[in-house]
């Protein structure tokens, strides 16, 4: 990116300057000023600004933003953000009259910045025209229209058993090391090619893992249509307190617009420990595990702004992915039921299946969609069901079929049947399908087409049909796109399709 | 807060004790006593040690208040703060008595802050200029501080009232930067 600087001569720059200095207005400067009394781990005590109001946004020296957090008798605490070694005590604070506000819009697409909507990636300023407030309240329920499109995860077990809807609020919990994060950036390249915008908030995350997490967003030619809000460990705890709700304000930009946003905040145990550490040094009263009081309004305020907007409204949505992580797989702690009883339902990842080599682990047992389901598309509808039933019998079957030896034919079929089915929802990292590619395979499993096949043959069978499919019955998945159900016409045919190609396949 | 509080409180006694028209003396020699003890160790130490009896401390304060002249009202309040061990409130209490005070006396404080010596006359305009702003008598502290360059900066309470040439040229600044 160059620009042509030859053609401006210096006298127009000085003129320039001059008009502007010329037409600069001297005023008094009024401003309501108090003096810092306290500064620490990223939280200012102030004495003095009388009328400041909650949440207000405070001018510190050195250009360093804070926000009014503790209105007390005759003292503000905020918290700042910024470095605070860059303020000292006796320094002198100036109330703005503004509240937080961040920068929005399609500029920022593509781009990394951290918790206030500064670039961060080194590709210069953010041209951005508009703002928008950080802390907003959530749509009420005029605005909104229940969920009714699918947002498509391109992960087969969870598009077919626990369906995400645009504008649905769904948990991803599980212990660390698990593909949580895993399963929020194939969601993002999934929407390749699609409308829908994503953001991705790290939270509290190492700087290594956001870099590599960009870097191969980038690789996958995701970045296109992704902004990631950083605010990593090293930041401080105000930044990582505050960067959920800034990408909010960035999705919301999209929701408000008529458009689709999708938004993964990974992880938000990460802000509720930022969020409890500055409660305590703001001296507000310890409850629970040491969390402040109001660390469930923390983050029900923040999920409660994922919607879907009625027709009247635009017809946008926000689809919000939160990230908890557990400890030990224990789901009963403070935070996790928190926002377990928040969000529409919940993909429980866990340990003993990702070790067993099922991978994404996904507990379909524990695993809820409270509003997904309306939003599949029917076809998927029509094959997941059978999906569904095959893999709880074969759960059922399983523990008691341990103990017996003979077993009749019927039940061996379907214990086959289902080990053959999760064998089928396993899927590598960065691989998301289209959903017509779902269709298909799951088709393939639930109507008995793989029951003769070894095991170790279905994924090179997957494989292979996937690439028979795309390479010569192009038509075949556009069709299935365009009805979104599967007739008997259609049926018939995608048996076609997956029986010529069982016939040149050898495993 | 309760520390907030208590602090009024003491405030409250010390001018209901003295009067309001002794006030002001008396929170100097409080304010005496306080730069005291930021300026000598050991006097900290006399006040703020539980270790040193109460009869210790009269004596060294009866001794300073002949050099200084303290009001025997100041010594007592004193010793009766370093004797419950809240001396260490002492900044706070008087600056909270001073509150009172002004409040009481319907009165302002201003602080006004110039690059170089103000004349007489600038000042009686000021004085009379932030009377009629404030609607109340304003008590001025003067202050030099020749990094303003120029123009005048003054603060009254939580507010103020910036026209130096320093504040203007960042004000400039900033305007140029956004263009």
């Amino acid at each position: 990116m160059s620009i042509n600087i030859e053609g401006i001569k210096s006298e127009e720059i000085s003129e320039l300057l001059k008009k502007q200095i010329t037409d600069f207005e001297k005023k008094v400067d009024v401003s309501e000023i108090g003096t810092v009394t306290y500064i620490g781990d990223g939280v200012a005590r102030v004495y003095g600004l009388d009328n400041c109001m909650n949440l207000e946004l405070l001018e510190f020296p050195n250009n360093i933003f804070g926000m009014a957090l503790n209105l007390e008798e005759d003292s503000v605490s905020a918290v700042l953000f910024g470095e605070d070694k860059l303020v000292k005590e006796g320094d002198i604070v100036k109330r703005t009259g503004r509240v937080m506000q961040t920068p929005v819009g399609d500029a920022l697409v593509g781009r990394v910045v951290n918790a206030i909507g500064q670039p961060i990636d080194g590709k210069g300023p953010i041209d951005t025209k508009e703002t928008r407030f950080v802390e907003v309240i959530a749509p009420g329920i005029i605005r909104r229209q229940p969920v009714n499109a699918p947002l498509q995860t391109g992960i087969k077990a969870i598009d077919a058993m626990i369906p995400i809807g645009r504008g649905q609020r769904e948990l991803v919990i599980g212990d660390r090391q698990i593909g949580k994060s895993a399963l929020l950036i194939d969601t993002i390249i999934n929407q390749k090619g699609g409308d829908v915008i994503c953001i991705y908030c790290a939270v509290g995350q190492r700087r290594p893992a956001v870099v590599n997490t960009v870097q191969k967003l980038e690789e996958m030619g995701a970045m296109k249509h992704t902004i990631v809000v950083a605010a990593t460990a090293s930041e401080p705890a105000p930044m990582q307190y505050i960067a959920p709700y800034v990408a909010c304000a960035m999705g919301e930009y999209y929701r408000d617009n008529g458009r689709h946003a999708f938004i993964g905040y990974d992880d938000l145990t990460k802000q509720a420990h930022a969020y409890r550490q500055l409660s305590l040094i703001l001296r507000r009263p310890p409850a629970r595990e040491a969390y402040p009081g109001d660390v469930f309004y923390l983050h029900s305020k923040l999920l409660e702004r994922a919607a879907k907007m009625s027709d009247e409204h635009g017809g946008g949505s926000l689809t919000a992915i939160p990230v908890i992580e557990t400890q030990a797989g224990d789901v009963s702690g403070y935070i996790p039921t928190n926002v377990i009883s928040i969000t529409d339902g919940q993909i429980y990842l866990e340990p003993e299946l990702f070790f067993g080599g099922i991978r994404p682990a996904v507990n379909a047992g524990l695993s809820v969609s409270r509003v997904g389901g309306a939003a599949q598309i029917k076809a998927m509808k029509q094959i997941a069901g059978m999906l569904r039933l095959d893999l709880a019998q074969y759960r059922e079957l399983a523990a008691f079929a341990q103990f017996a030896s003979d077993l009749d034919k019927a039940t061996r079929a379907q214990l086959e049947r289902g080990k053959r089915m999760i064998e089928l929802l396993k899927q590598d990292q960065y691989v998301p399908m289209p959903v017509e590619d779902e269709i298909i395979v799951i088709y393939a499993g639930t109507q008995g087409y793989l029951d003769d096949q070894p095991l170790e043959a279905l994924k090179p069978f997957e494989e292979g049909l996937l690439r028979y499919v795309r390479a010569e019955k192009q038509d075949l998945r556009k069709e299935i796109v365009e009805k979104g159900a599967l007739d008997d016409d259609l049926k018939a045919k995608i048996s076609a399709a997956i029986e010529t190609f069982k016939k040149t396949f050898t495993a | 807060m309760k520390k907030i509080k208590e602090v009024k409180r003491y405030a409250n006694a010390l001018i209901r004790n003295v009067g309001i028209d002794n006030a002001p003396q008396s929170i100097n020699e409080l304010e005496a006593i306080n730069a005291l003890t930021l300026k000598s160790k050991e006097f900290k130490s006399l006040l703020f040690n539980p270790q040193f009896t109460s009869g210790e401390r009269e004596t060294v304060l009866k001794q300073l208040s002949a050099k200084i002249k303290l009001s025997d009202y100041t010594i007592k309040f004193v010793m009766y703060l370093s004797e419950l061990g809240i001396i260490r409130a002492l900044p706070a209490i008087i600056r909270s008595a001073t509150n009172l005070y002004f409040e009481k006396k319907k009165k302002a404080k201003a602080v006004v802050m110039t690059p170089i010596e103000i004349k007489k006359e600038q000042e009686d305009s000021l004085r009379s200029s932030l009377k009629k702003m404030m609607d109340r008598d304003v008590e001025i502290e003067y202050m030099m501080d020749p990094s303003l360059l120029g123009g005048i900066l003054v603060k009254i309470g939580s507010t103020m009232y910036d026209t130096s040439i320093k504040s203007q040229l960042r004000l400039l600044r900033d305007e140029l930067i956004k263009g």
